[in-house]
């Protein structure tokens, strides 16, 4: 056996959703910021993230985290989210299993019963709250990106799926947010494929007819992902989140930014307030808690501060080892397990 | 940090098919023979099989094999092989993967240039013969069990295609063999994902019109796969052809399949489309090639039957520890039919 690479992970889950954290064989990457490194990889150089993305080292339902040393002097560490598309600037499950593989790796101190972790992150600092007992982290609390509501009731034309009317929300990246009925789609596991091919229409559609950008910070632009909501209350308390992934699958977890960004649209229409509490559930029914902080008046409307709540569970621990004649240096992808999208793998 | 449970796995790759390999973390099981000790898995511990390939730990198409002694002395060592719905009794990727990992790991030695191996499959001895240079194993060429024609030329009904004409052979699994221009199919990579849906209904059609009975052993699993057949070439001395095999519950073996490889093979002597000694080099959905050919014949119970060898090769990626911490809520996994097609 031999290597000329050699990448070592821990890997965490976070309700299913699968975050694996490097944790050594990466140095560092060049750019002064988190947001400098992120253009790095989408920009200039994306080898390594290819390398770990793709078959036959990861496959479609898994993100892997470049774990970093802070940018800042108010963060403990830092991190950057890699899919099979492109570097994203912030996940919230991710962050999660982040926070867990520091503390119960002991990269990070635990301090009982609540430890603070802030992240460095392309879309600003986090601050993360791990509850900690006999070595685990019971959940973690992530201090959410401010997020806010963007155009609202955009009409968008799909060729299989008609008329979709959407929400623009941020929530650390951009969500464009669709009622799932309007693809006559309940959330639940059985329409998981069926979900897939709606959303992964509707995300190519909504970026060729959007330029969505961040205000204030030039490294976020673009629609990321298409999210599903519903409801599983008649009080409106339990959301149905289904984030839909580029080039096809659906977040097995509830999805922190994308919740983030469905509180800050009802806010910005009235409908939740400051101190308002709801859960959150996926589509395999994990559950985060997501609590309104704080909510402030913008030049643009109300920013809300949601504070998201869940846990993450550490599976595995890999050394990922690449021979110097595997035919396959930078991976592959296939359209049947990862997505009808995989033509066009960096447009969503 | 806790887990209760640790295995190390071997994460291995036989021309882009994943191949992991259980190098620690099961000591034995209980079972005379490799199928007894893999009956044994699927009745008593098939929590295992979901444990090491559902997610979060696997997905749609991992394999992996757990490495066992075997109480045959022609054997080094023995494998049970898992998939995604079943555990087959033989997997030429498989093989190769196991091979690859137990001499470059040093669990058996490896001599160079060739190393020769006998390792007990769940279906019955395979002999393996693997050119090793500078520690690497670069060809791994495996003697499969006979391979035989259980229908040729049938005809079955599949919902939305009307009557299909399709060929029922073994080669380790049970493939139904259709030709796929007959379905105007050029299985390109672009095809990929629609394939899946079809192939799954076509299998499903033929193992409820069409009965197999292996005569040796009639525990082994029927018709569960589907094989897309690319029209046959000839280049020069060798034949070559494309093919796209639909592994349960819906995917595409990235390899060109060595058990498919193997059944085709019985298809094609069967209708005098090779003979013994010719080459037949078989291309995959995504571009990578087993060597394949006759080089014997035999019978099994009344069907002729051929004996073929497959080679290719295969690489290690990662060594892994899957662990289980016991407040996990997933401790046998989960699947979802986004990457599944269907959930398990």
């Amino acid at each position: 056996m031999r290597f000329s690479r050699l990448i070592s992970t821990i890997d965490v889950h976070a309700g299913g959703e699968v975050g694996r954290v490097v944790t050594s064989g990466v140095l560092g990457l060049p750019g002064a910021t988190m947001a400098d490194k992120m253009r790095y990889i989408n920009e200039v150089d994306d080898s390594l993230r290819r390398f770990l993305v793709t078959e036959p080292r990861a496959a479609a339902a898994m993100t892997t985290n470049l774990l970093l040393a802070p940018t800042r002097p108010d963060a403990d560490a830092a991190f950057l989210v890699l899919q099979v598309d492109r570097a994203h600037a912030m996940s919230g499950s991710n962050a999660m299993c982040v926070v867990t593989a520091l503390l119960e790796a002991g990269m990070l101190p635990m301090r009982g019963p609540e430890t603070v972790v802030r992240l460095d992150t392309p879309a600003g600092l986090v601050a993360a709250r791990a509850a900690c007992a006999d070595g685990r982290c019971h959940g973690v609390s992530l201090d959410m990106t401010p997020s806010f509501a963007g155009e609202l009731d955009v009409r968008l034309a799909t060729s299989n799926f008609g008329t979709i009317v959407g929400d623009v929300g941020f929530g650390g990246i951009f969500y464009f947010l669709v009622d799932a009925q309007q693809v006559g789609l309940a959330i639940t596991p059985a329409n998981a494929r069926g979900l897939v091919a709606a959303g992964v229409e509707i995300l190519a559609a909504a970026n060729k007819a959007l330029d969505v950008r961040h205000p204030d910070n030039p490294a976020i632009h673009g629609i990321s992902y298409v999210m599903f909501r519903a409801w599983d209350d008649g009080e409106h308390r339990i959301m149905r989140n289904a984030t839909v992934l580029w080039p096809g699958r659906v977040d097995r977890s509830p999805c922190g930014t994308g919740s983030s960004a469905r509180v800050a649209v009802m806010v910005a229409r009235g409908e939740k307030k400051l101190g308002d509490s709801l859960v959150a559930r996926s589509i395999i029914g994990s559950e985060f808690a997501v609590q309104i902080m704080g909510m402030e008046q913008g030049p643009r409307g109300p920013i809300t501060r949601p504070r998201v709540t869940g846990r993450a569970w550490i599976h595995g621990m890999t050394q990922i080892a690449l021979d110097p004649t595997d035919p396959f240096p930078s991976g592959f992808v296939l359209s049947d397990t990862w997505g009808p999208g995989v033509s066009d793998l960096a447009k969503p | 940090m806790r887990w209760s449970q640790t295995f190390t796995v071997v994460d291995c790759h036989a021309e882009g098919e994943s191949g992991k390999v259980v190098t620690g973390g099961v000591f034995d099981v209980p079972g005379k023979t490799m199928f007894d000790k893999m009956r044994h898995l699927e009745e008593h511990r098939d929590g295992l099989r979901k444990f090491l390939l559902f997610e979060p730990r696997g997905t749609v198409n991992h394999n992996a094999n757990i490495i066992l002694p075997s109480n045959n002395p022609a054997a080094a060592m023995g494998f049970v092989i898992l998939e995604s719905t079943e555990y087959p009794a033989m997997s030429g990727s498989n093989t190769m993967c196991v091979a690859t990992v137990i001499l470059e790991t040093g669990i058996l030695p490896m001599s160079e240039p060739i190393t020769e191996l006998t390792l007990g499959a769940p279906g019955g001895l395979i002999k393996v013969t693997c050119q090793c240079k500078d520690g690497k194993v670069t060809q791994v060429k495996f003697t499969n069990q006979p391979a035989f024609v259980y229908h040729q030329d049938a005809m079955i009904e599949v919902e939305g295609l009307g009557s299909l004409k399709v060929d029922i052979a073994y080669g380790g699994m049970t493939y139904t063999h259709v030709e796929a221009e007959s379905l105007g199919l050029a299985l390109t990579r672009d095809e990929a994902r629609d394939l899946c849906a079809l192939g799954q209904k076509i299998k499903a059609a033929a193992a409820a019109q069409l009965t197999v009975s292996h005569p040796e052993n009639p525990k082994i699993p029927g018709i569960t796969q589907t094989q897309f057949m690319g029209p046959l070439r000839r280049e020069g001395k060798r034949l070559t052809a494309k093919n796209a095999v639909i592994v349960s519950p819906g995917r595409n073996d990235r390899s060109p399949c060595g058990t498919g490889t193997s059944s085709r093979l019985a298809v094609m002597h069967a209708k005098k489309q090779i003979k013994q000694g010719e080459i037949f080099d078989h291309e995959s959905i995504i571009g990578t090639h087993f060597i394949s050919e006759v080089v014997g014949t035999t019978t099994i119970g009344k069907y002729p039957a051929i004996i073929p060898t497959v080679a290719g090769q295969a690489w290690i990626t990662a060594i892994c520890q899957f662990g289980y911490d016991p407040s996990d809520p997933f401790p046998e996994g989960f699947t979802l039919s986004d990457t599944w097609l269907r959930a398990l």
